[in-house]
């Protein structure tokens, strides 16, 4: 498989139509693999694809990491289907184009979700909760596909949440409460969550705004909660669930589990799942950042 | 100076003597999770309420270090009240109880004077005291590390797992399962002290210094870091094409800033509640691209690998010249939880090659 | 008292410069501050609305008359929004004075030119009082200072009567499109005036820059070619900062924190440093 992607590649630079190639190569230690920018056709030899590719690569199609100053006419990207999915849903908001991007769809029996816990195989105990629900391990829409590309009938509704939401769900609101103060004593609002977050495009984040001053910049409690709720707000119906909040979180908070929540919520009252067309808009998209309802703050 | 011993299954004992004593005792301790395979275990420094659930000498590194007892995540540092049309200030008054903080790790151990450095008097003749009376209120317990893990690199940056640096009273573990303990410092004997019922008399020097040379084999990531400091003088590799194409993966997101026991920075702002309020500083991070952003739209640092850049800068250049000290001790954190996984010993490592090369080879263009 | 802890001050005396900015004038509501607090040109302080925030900013008055403390500032952001709501009797906090100082005695029997643009005439304002208010220690005295417009140039009346002072030439100019019908001065960028119309002789002179980076760059190079050499241009940088204390990290250019060894540098200093400012 990795033989035929990198064929492609090699020919898509050649042939300049595309003037780069975001994919996975090795990573520092055996245990880990690294986002990499391919530019020269020689260089494609260090493009890799296994189960420890766990990056959310579109985050760099995301307007916010200097994407548009590199001048790139066509961004060639290896995409797993969750991560196509969080291009489709770039799309829908009028954050990319679809002729802007060249996807390289790879097939995916799930990844690792967190480097710490590989140990040479994908398992039960290290598998990303992400993909025991996955219905794209074979991707939707992609410009090249090593092999046969099978239909898969995705009509049905995601599953409802991972385990832990319901577990969370089943407590009582007091109990809930106590669970989040006491993994958001740890939170010190490095903003981990939202940078590696494709969906977080705003240009200046309302939580990093002055004037008026929406979230409390320190993380206090209060701070801390203004922002994760600000956040979970701010990406409903737009969350295409890539887990990446989570496992870039190096306190080890999983943020993930609001989205989850979230999802399932946009799911049921307005049949809406995000990253599947290019065309429907998420049914909160005519939602404002500035909007001065106090259920933000 | 003065050793023991201790038997290793004592320490729970330890640390209720240290506690029943009226000090705040803060050790490791694992986090309660949700089950979950999203989950990671999550080990923690935490002031303790009993010995019974403590972690020292487990695990490799706790997520926090040090750092956010001493220099902490936030913190009041003014009130400030509008009354009558008048504006009355408050100076805050935070308590600093006596704190013993039990099984840090050498690297962080060490990063206490770096941080020092910046904020005691040392640096200009201003005294940060929220900084420095915590400082002088807390005792520091040193656990030397028998390994480290593939991010650990504190050999290369001229620590040792068994370092003692920083260190008021040091522990280090030998194969019988019991202790060496070495008094460091005045607050270290007060502590050994206060463990006295548990102490056992003189320590074994050798055993120990075998153990120490064992742990150091065990780390294994090592990079030279003695070329560095003289590549990044050398002005005209401000602009080297490393920064850029080791540095365009950076999304920025501060979790290495954060994370790191040297960082320093913060932002203060002004939190009011009505016509009362308080002045806060709070951490801060070089990453992050309003950081350095001025109000006209000038940024100097406009592009992600420039933070980078000034990111590695400090750790390796910055620190010694500034504030005479070492900015890196090679904890790792920031290898750990980067989530694209920019490695900062992949740029030493290339400094080093650079700096090590010959010009005219340094100036070909094909060479990488 | 901790480092961070402002004094208090009293708007003695608003006045509204232009349509975003204003100076103030401030006095210690402390006595014995009033009595003992000294700066020298080219300090900085951190001066704050409460509940707003703290601005880093010039002291824009001269050490040769303390009757009061002087600021001038343009409403951009947060702080700066606070403090241009205040009035006249209002209370404001002042931390300082920080930083390093325009070296006048290097200064002494030497002609000087003072280079600003904008919001940067204040930190040069400071200066140029100093000097004129000891007026016989230096030789004549320039002040090339621009704007985008007309009426974005402070300190009207000041430069009013610069122009009425002997030993004193004013060099005034606006952008391009700035102008007023009622304008008598130059119509072009400062560099650009500064080069071809005012062309100074390098002999015997200093010449003091401020202004946003782009405008100091493009400066030394007409001062270049106007024979300047670099140990005769100085300027002063305006790094963000919070702090001004070498402790939040946010003001450096490589190993050089602006708060603590800056704002002044001269121009072989600046050669010498990363280009981060
Ligand atoms: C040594 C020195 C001397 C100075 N002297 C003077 C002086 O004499 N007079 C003067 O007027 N100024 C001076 N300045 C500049 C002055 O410090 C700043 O303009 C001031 O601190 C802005 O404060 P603020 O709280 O109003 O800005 P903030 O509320 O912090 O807002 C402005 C900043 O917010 C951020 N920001 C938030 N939202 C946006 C957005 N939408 N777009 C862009 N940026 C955004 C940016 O980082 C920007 O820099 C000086 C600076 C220095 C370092
Ligand atoms: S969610 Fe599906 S496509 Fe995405 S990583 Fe998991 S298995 Fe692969
Ligand atoms: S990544 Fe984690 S620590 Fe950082 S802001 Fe998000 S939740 Fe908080
Ligand atoms: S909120 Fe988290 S899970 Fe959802 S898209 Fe963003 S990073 Fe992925
Ligand atoms: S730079 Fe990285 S390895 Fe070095 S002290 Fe900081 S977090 Fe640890
Ligand atoms: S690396 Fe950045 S955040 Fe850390 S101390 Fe240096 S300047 Fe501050
Ligand atoms: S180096 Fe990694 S952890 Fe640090 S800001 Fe960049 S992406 Fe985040
Ligand atoms: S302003 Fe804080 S370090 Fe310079």
């Amino acid at each position: 498989m990795i033989e035929a992607i990198r064929t492609q590649a090699r020919n898509l630079l050649e042939n300049k139509e595309v003037d780069v190639i975001i994919g996975y190569a090795e990573g520092s230690d055996s245990t880990r693999t690294t986002p990499v920018f391919i530019r020269k056709p020689e260089e494609v030899s260090r493009l890799i694809f296994d189960p420890r590719c766990i990056n959310s690569l579109p985050l760099y199609l995301n307007k916010r990491h200097e994407y548009p100053q590199k001048g790139w006419k066509r961004t060639g990207i290896i995409a797993k289907g969750c991560d196509i999915r969080a291009i489709t849903q770039l799309i829908a908001e009028n954050q990319l184009t679809r002729e802007e991007v060249y996807i390289i769809g790879v097939p995916c029996d799930g990844v690792v979700s967190h480097f710490s816990k590989w140990d040479g195989r994908l398992h039960d105990g290290n598998q990303a909760t992400k993909c025991a629900e996955c219905d794209v391990h074979t991707p939707t829409d992609c410009d090249f596909f090593p092999g046969e590309r099978p239909e898969v009938d995705r009509s049905a509704p995601y599953k409802v949440s991972a385990p832990q939401v319901l577990n969370l769900m089943g407590l009582n609101t007091d109990k809930r409460f106590d669970y989040w103060r006491q993994e958001f004593d740890r939170c010190f609002k490095c903003y981990a969550c939202r940078e590696v977050c494709p969906h977080c495009s705003c240009n200046i984040c309302i939580t990093d705004r002055t004037q008026p001053n929406w979230v409390d910049q320190a993380a206090h409690t209060k701070g801390v909660f203004a922002w994760h709720i600000t956040r979970a707000m701010h990406l409903v119906g737009r969350c295409t669930g890539c887990g990446e909040c989570t496992r870039a979180c190096p306190m080890d908070i999983q943020v993930d589990l609001f989205n989850q929540r979230l999802k399932d919520v946009v799911q049921e009252s307005f049949g809406y799942k995000s990253g599947y067309s290019q065309d429907e808009k998420p049914p909160l998209i005519t939602y404002k950042t500035d909007d001065s309802e106090d259920f933000i703050q | 100076m003065k050793t023991a011993t201790l038997q290793k299954s004592d320490i729970g004992k330890c640390l209720d003597l240290l506690i029943q004593s009226q000090k705040r005792v803060i050790a490791p301790q694992l986090r309660p999770r949700l089950d979950s395979p999203d989950a990671i275990d999550v080990l923690m420094l935490t002031p303790l309420e009993n010995g019974d659930n403590h972690q020292v000498g487990q695990g490799i590194l706790p997520l926090n270090g040090v750092k956010e007892f001493l220099f902490v995540k936030h913190e009041p540092i003014l009130a400030f009240e509008n009354k009558d049309n008048k504006v009355h200030i408050k100076e805050v008054h935070h308590k600093y109880p006596e704190t013993i903080i039990f099984g840090v790790r050498p690297c962080d151990a060490a990063s206490i004077a770096s941080q020092n450095a910046v904020f005691s008097s040392d640096n200009a003749g201003y005294n940060d005291q929220f900084f420095t009376k915590r400082l002088e209120n807390t005792t520091i317990v040193t656990y030397s590390c028998t390994t480290g893990d593939q991010s650990c690199f504190c050999t290369s940056v001229g620590l040792e797992p068994d370092s003692d640096r920083g260190s008021d009273l040091h522990l280090t573990e030998l194969p019988d399962n019991t202790l060496h303990v070495e008094i460091k410092t005045p607050a270290g004997e007060r502590v050994a002290n206060i463990l006295a019922p548990l102490l056992q008399g003189e320590g074994d020097q050798a055993a120990r210094d075998t153990a120490g040379k064992e742990a150091h084999k065990n780390v294994s990531r090592i990079r030279n870091s003695h070329l560095i400091k003289a590549w990044l003088d050398d002005q005209s590799n401000f602009d080297d094409e490393m920064w850029e194409r080791l540095g365009e993966k950076c999304i920025g997101c501060g979790a290495c800033t954060f994370m790191c026991p040297t960082c320093h920075c913060f932002d203060i702002v002004d939190e009011t509640r009505g016509s009362k309020g308080y002045r806060i500083k709070f951490w801060d991070s070089c990453q992050f691209d309003h950081f350095t952003l001025h109000s006209s739209g000038h940024n100097p640092r406009d592009k992600q690998y420039k933070r980078y850049r000034n990111r590695f800068t400090c750790k390796f250049k910055i620190y010694q010249d500034k504030f005479n000290a070492q900015g890196c001790v090679g904890c790792g954190r920031c290898i750990r939880d980067c989530p694209v996984n920019l490695d900062i010993t992949e740029y030493m490592k290339e400094v080093d090659l650079k700096a090590s090369l010959p010009n005219a080879l340094r100036q070909d263009p094909d060479f990488e | 008292m901790n480092i961070y802890q402002p004094h208090l001050m009293t708007i003695n005396k608003v006045i509204q410069e232009t349509p975003d900015i204003k100076t103030f004038h401030l006095v210690f509501q402390d006595e014995e501050m009033r009595d003992n607090f000294r700066f020298k040109a080219g300090q900085f302080a951190e001066y704050s609305a409460f509940g707003h925030g703290e601005s880093t900013f010039c002291i824009a008055s001269s050490p040769t008359r303390m009757d009061h403390i002087e600021c001038c500032f343009r409403s951009v952001g947060k702080n700066t929004a606070g403090l241009f709501g205040l009035s006249e009797g209002d209370t404001v906090g002042f931390r300082g004075p920080y930083g390093n100082v325009f070296p006048l005695d290097k200064f002494k029997g030497k002609d000087l030119i003072f280079i600003a643009g904008g919001i940067a005439l204040p930190p040069l304002r400071s200066v140029i009082w100093n000097v004129l208010d000891k007026a016989e220690d230096f030789g004549h005295i320039s002040i090339v200072y621009g704007a985008r417009t007309v009426e974005d140039l402070v300190y009207k009346r000041e430069i009013e009567e610069w122009e009425q002072m002997p030993n004193v030439t004013v060099v005034k100019t606006v952008d391009p499109g700035g102008e007023t019908p009622e304008w008598k001065g130059h119509v072009g960028f400062v560099p650009h005036i500064l080069e071809n119309e005012f062309a100074p002789n390098p002999d015997n002179t200093i010449a003091l820059i401020c202004g946003p980076p782009i405008m100091i760059k493009f400066t030394f190079e007409a001062l270049d070619r106007l024979g300047f050499k670099q140990d005769q241009l100085i300027t002063t940088l305006e790094n963000r900062m919070k702090c001004g204390l070498g402790k939040c990290g946010r003001c450096n250019i490589g190993s050089t924190y602006v708060c603590l060894d800056g704002p002044v540098f001269w121009a072989e200093e600046l050669a010498k440093l990363p280009k981060e400012y």
